[in-house]
């Protein structure tokens, strides 16, 4: 069997789609349905016996969730994302591996205790500027 | 009780559609026949089946009224009238491949849709209505994919026809009456984590594939056999 380790996901970022750089620090990433297959828009109606039809959508639920270590340092990948404007991300599941992009919008939250934790970014990205994550 | 190895599941998917020329058939009775070869019975409901008997093409209608079924997804041409002569079949199928590193499977199921009917002043007990004749999804299917772009094996490789697949999911393999087989359309994401493997997980609902050259009646579609 030769199952991928979940650590080679990468998701790099760019202001202008161009040089893109990679996010430090990542410790979990979720591509939600929409990064790699459209939405599914049930087509179903009133009168149909036949079993339920299903037909593709836009790529509009085209979710990512990154967790990463806070890395004020990181001045090309999460400093990025501290502003205000709206982003291009790439992701992809491994190195070498064919990368999608996609503009998007994000939220943050930042969490830390005063336990050992590191402080950590929760950042959830959601497609804007009109544009479906497509491959690079 | 002869209880099955959830492991033992198999869990297919077809690749690109393939011509077959004359593929013999084997009676199921005077009326059903079915692809002999196992690995062909997936018929593409893309390109127009031709049925011979006895290595004359069958007129798929007489008076406007169509000569035999086709079920797609198991590779059966069911006639009007019985028959007792070879019959052959031309078309395209599709070849299944076993999909790679599958880690679970949850299967809802062909099933009706029931909703509650019960109404102030009943004293039955609940009232059920049916409000949909079946219901079909493929759930939580997760599996750990090593990303190979090309591979055909893959999931995702073939996913990115952005089309309905096929796909075979045999529950107790060996024991007919177990075999789900059809078309579905796709969703598909993926979770990483520091310690675990890259899942993808793949959310399949069953479609309804209209064949060419074919009546409504004769729509290709998931079944269980």
């Amino acid at each position: 069997m030769a199952a991928q380790a979940g650590r080679l996901g990468v998701v790099k970022v760019s202001a202008t789609d161009a040089s893109y750089n990679e996010i430090s620090g990542v410790k979990s990433i979720k591509a939600g349905a929409g990064w790699i297959s459209a939405d599914q828009m049930e087509t179903t109606k009133m009168g149909d016996t036949a079993p339920r039809s299903v037909s593709s959508g836009f790529f509009g639920n085209a979710s990512l969730d990154v967790e990463m270590i806070s890395d004020p340092a990181d001045t090309n990948g999460q400093v990025v994302l501290t502003g205000n404007d709206i982003v291009w991300v790439q992701y992809a599941p491994a190195p070498g591996t064919s990368f999608k992009k996609c503009q998007m919008s994000r939220t943050i939250s930042r969490s830390g205790s005063a336990g050992a934790d590191v402080e950590t970014l929760s950042v959830s990205f959601k497609p804007a500027g009109g544009t479906a994550p497509a491959a690079v | 009780m002869a209880a099955h190895a959830g492991r033992d599941i198999t869990f297919k998917i077809g690749d690109a559609a393939t011509a077959m020329t004359e593929e013999a058939c084997d009676a199921l009775d005077d009326y059903a026949y079915q692809i002999a070869s196992a690995a062909k019975r997936a018929i593409d409901p893309e390109t127009e089946v031709v049925v011979y008997v006895d290595g004359v093409e069958y007129d798929r209608m007489v008076d406007g009224v169509y000569t035999y079924a086709v079920d797609y997804a198991h590779g059966i041409i069911t006639f009007v009238a019985g028959q007792t002569d070879p019959v052959t079949v031309s078309g395209k199928y599709l070849p299944l491949v076993t999909a790679a590193h599958g880690r679970s499977l949850k299967n809802s199921g062909v099933q009706p849709v029931f909703a509650e009917a019960t109404e102030f002043g009943d004293t039955a007990p609940r009232q059920t209505v049916i409000c949909h004749t079946c219901e079909m999804t493929l759930e939580t299917l997760a599996v750990a994919l090593e990303y190979e772009s090309g591979v055909s094996s893959s999931v995702e490789y073939l996913f990115t026809n952005a089309r309905p697949m096929f796909v075979e999911v045999d529950m107790a393999p060996g024991v007919s009456g177990n075999k789900l087989r059809g078309w579905f359309r796709c969703q598909i994401s993926k979770s990483h984590d520091l310690e675990g493997v890259a899942v993808t997980t793949v959310e399949m609902r069953g479609v309804v594939q209209s064949p060419a050259g074919r009546p409504s009646t004769d729509q290709a579609m998931f079944s269980v056999r």
